[in-house]
């Protein structure tokens, strides 16, 4: 009895076990997998698509709301990799229209034969429009910061004209978009020619306010650029900063980690390379005025000057005029930006809201309500400290 | 007992022990709850309720202390009665049990959110219930040896995670440091208090400590790393998010995971560690749990073993744990379940007993060795 019992007992073990160590449900090999690694997102507005043909019979049950976007993925062709590479198309382009980036996933999966994974996804690209749009902008956003797949280290950038076009070059240095982009945008030797916020960042603005600096995209020559800034106001695209202003936004921002600058000294125009630099914004007020201080230190070198200069780069004298002339540029430059963004475009793009409730929350009780309003009308003041450190190899 | 012979530990383990009981789900939402109600306060919150939460313990300690070598059944139908002593050994059972099923199903929830998308939660739920009733039969020594074996699983990994962090967090979203919602802190307090929900727990552990006398400070040491873990993970994932972000996030710690990138490195996501580590610190609620409703049971019907009723708990825990219809029911049930019996379990069980004890005389203690 003992030992049928014991009997049973193993048997039923291995028949649940048979049961459980068949693996994993959620199996899915790497090579069944489309890793995402971009989605641009464009608004349509029904023209002939390229899927079109196979879309076109028309559906009378059809319940949900009508196409909005044509949204475009790109995946890495996997194919290629590895010594018997059975492909020689490095990316895979796909495309199609629908209501929203995630109903696609089911519309493509009719057409493609692997499935899609977003958790490697490095860019989303929004099409001009898109971002012109403050109604798509929320639903976007939300979903961005709601996806569980999606990392939060995403770098999301408005396209000056479409998402498509960016995506549709094939740039020699590196031919699938998303991971061009974000090589541009974590490489270590950057530029401050671009903005480099990353998809926290930027949900971390619009959640306080709605309004933020989005990276832009730029095609162009069958190279994309991404360089400049487009400006989100209440969720909503209302303009573009461009190369040089993004710099000066940078800055204010606290953000820049290298910069050239040139000015002109004796007839000779010199580079100024920063290697450092620190932004210490202060709030004040002053008879019943907000007084928005910036005070920016840089460390530098110059890389070049002109041979047979009359002024020597080796005394200190010419050093603190150089010195002198740069303050007075970039302050200059970082000014007009700040007023562009305030007196031009009236919105508060640049965090200063975020600063003072930081930093003065009594203050920022008061403003709150009309901060928009009253952000046009504070005053800004900007403090530049250069500093020349090296002057390279000669004298 | 399989190993060890008098069924006996450390202060120190149980120290351990109910801070891996207290840490469970409720600091996956606990520091966005925060972010929402008091913002950049939310510490001062935290502080207080850590303050309030060290009450009962010192209370239960000292119950505990004075009748050493009783069990809770024991003390209590002393303090308050055979009748009373039924039905809040009720009370506790559902509480246990009632959290159990919170945590399983917060577990399941996000499991498959994240990892198995096409695995049913019914899976997950029982196959996690499966191994923690497997554990709980072991009996004290074994949850107690497990939850300091499980320590360097946590914490190695957390604090790589906490360095590779550390220039991405921006500490000036900590100010405000006191803002003058002091109205709204103090009522945020109850939702707060409940995430040390977790000290009744105390109650049974303390019938083993070897050394009941010396307990004070480990259990004050529980209350205090809880607190101090707390006030971490809400300063993590403010300077993190913000407070407007912070406030957003479900789930912050696992929003966390998705924000971490390691430089240069071949791993792209860490999840998979945040969530293996989270698998781990749940698991050791839940198995604690379990055996503490065991435990008030078999202490119930005065039996022997209290290994025969953790597998009975399963298919209960199972069947409560799949009520809720979404996960933002699951939180409103979950509230009104803790308002309700939380706070008789970890507030007004212990202070009732300390009070009893208090005004009760002596009871003549019994010797440890007759046991």
């Amino acid at each position: 009895m003992k030992r049928q019992f014991k009997l049973i007992t193993v048997l039923s073990t291995v028949l649940c076990l048979s049961v459980l160590l068949t693996g994993c449900w959620d199996l899915i090999e790497i090579e069944q997998y489309f890793f995402i690694s971009t989605m641009g997102i464009d608004v349509y507005k029904g023209e002939a698509h390229v899927v079109d043909e196979a879309e076109k019979e028309s559906e009378e049950n059809r319940l949900t709301e009508k196409d909005r976007f044509i949204i475009t993925y790109v995946s890495p062709d996997l194919r290629t990799i590895g010594k018997n590479a059975t492909s020689e198309n490095p990316r895979i382009i796909m495309a199609s229209v629908s209501n929203n980036p995630y109903e696609t996933t089911k519309e493509l999966a009719t057409r493609t034969n692997r499935n899609f994974t977003f958790r490697h996804t490095k860019v989303v690209l929004l099409g001009e429009e898109v971002a012109r749009n403050r109604e798509y902008m929320i639903e976007i956003f939300d979903n961005l910061g709601r996806h569980e797949q999606l990392s939060r280290k995403l770098n999301v950038l408005v396209a000056k004209g479409t998402a498509k076009e960016i995506i549709n070059i094939e740039a020699p240095y590196e031919p699938v978009t998303g991971y061009l982009i974000n090589q541009i945008m974590s490489k270590k030797q950057g530029s401050s020619r671009y903005n480099d916020m990353v998809l926290e960042e930027i949900l971390t603005e619009l959640y306080f306010s709605g309004n933020v600096l989005i990276p832009r995209a730029i095609a162009g020559g069958g190279e994309v650029k991404v360089a400049g800034s487009g400006i989100i106001k209440n969720y909503e695209l209302i303009g573009w900063l461009g190369e040089i202003e993004n710099i000066s936004a940078m800055f204010l921002m606290d953000r820049v980690n290298t910069a050239v600058l040139n000015i002109e000294h004796e007839n000779a125009i010199l580079p100024y390379v920063i290697t450092n630099s620190r932004t210490k914004p202060r709030v004040t007020v002053e008879d019943g005025k907000i007084r928005y201080t910036v005070n920016i230190d840089t460390d530098g070198y110059i890389q070049q000057y002109k041979i047979e200069a009359e002024e020597k780069l080796t005394e200190q004298k010419t050093i603190s005029h150089i010195e002198q002339k740069l303050e007075d540029v970039l302050a200059k430059q970082v000014r007009s930006t700040f007023e562009k963004l305030q007196k031009e475009f009236k919105v508060d793009a640049l965090g200063v809201g975020r600063y003072i409730s930081k930093h003065n929350p009594k203050l920022w009780e008061e403003v709150k309500d009309d901060w928009e309003e009253i952000f046009t009308n504070i005053e800004f003041e900007v403090h530049v400290d250069a500093k020349l450190r090296r002057i390279g190899m000669t004298k | 007992m399989m190993f060890g012979k008098d069924n006996k530990i450390s202060n120190m383990q149980i120290a351990l022990l109910t801070v891996h009981t207290i840490i469970g789900v409720g600091i996956l939402s606990l520091p966005s709850t925060l972010a929402e109600t008091v913002g950049t306060s939310g510490w001062i919150s935290l502080v207080l309720s850590g303050i309030i939460a060290a009450v009962p313990v010192i209370m239960i300690t000292k119950v505990t202390e004075k009748y050493r070598g009783w069990n809770l059944f024991e003390i209590s139908s002393y303090l308050l009665g055979k009748t009373l002593t039924y039905i809040t050994f009720t009370l506790l059972i559902i509480n246990f049990i009632g959290q159990s099923a919170f945590v399983i199903r917060i577990f399941g929830e996000v499991i498959k959110m994240f990892l198995l998308f096409s695995t049913p939660i019914e899976v997950t739920i029982v196959t996690m219930l499966l191994t923690a009733v497997f554990t709980a039969r072991g009996g004290i020594e074994t949850i107690a040896r497990l939850s300091l074996l499980v320590v360097p699983f946590i914490l190695i990994p957390t604090l790589i995670l906490n360095v590779v962090l550390i220039p991405d967090l921006d500490f000036t979203n900590l100010l405000p440091f006191f803002k003058n919602n002091f109205a709204d802190v103090i009522k945020s307090i109850p939702a707060t208090f409940f995430s040390f929900g977790g000290s009744e727990f105390l109650l049974v552990y303390m019938y083993y400590s070897k050394h009941p006398k010396s307990a004070m400070k480990y259990n004050i040491g529980a209350i205090v790393t809880v607190t101090v873990l707390y006030l971490l993970s809400f300063f993590i994932t403010l300077a993190r998010f913000g407070e407007k972000g912070l406030g957003v996030q479900l789930w912050p710690l696992l929003s966390l995971a998705k924000a971490i990138q390691f430089p240069n490195a071949f791993i792209e996501n860490v999840e998979g560690i945040i969530m293996a580590i989270w698998v781990i610190v749940v698991f050791t609620t839940l198995m604690s749990a379990i055996f503490v409703a065991s435990v008030l049971i078999r202490q119930m019907f005065r039996t022997e073993e209290s290994k025969y009723f953790t597998l009975p708990l399963l298919p209960i825990i199972y069947f409560f744990s799949l009520i809720p219809r979404n996960v933002v029911l699951v939180y409103s049930y979950m509230q009104v379940f803790t308002y309700i019996f939380g706070t008789f379990a970890s507030l007004i069980y212990p202070i009732l007993l300390y009070i009893l004890a208090v005004f009760k005389k002596k009871g003549e203690a019994k010797d440890e060795t007759t046991i």
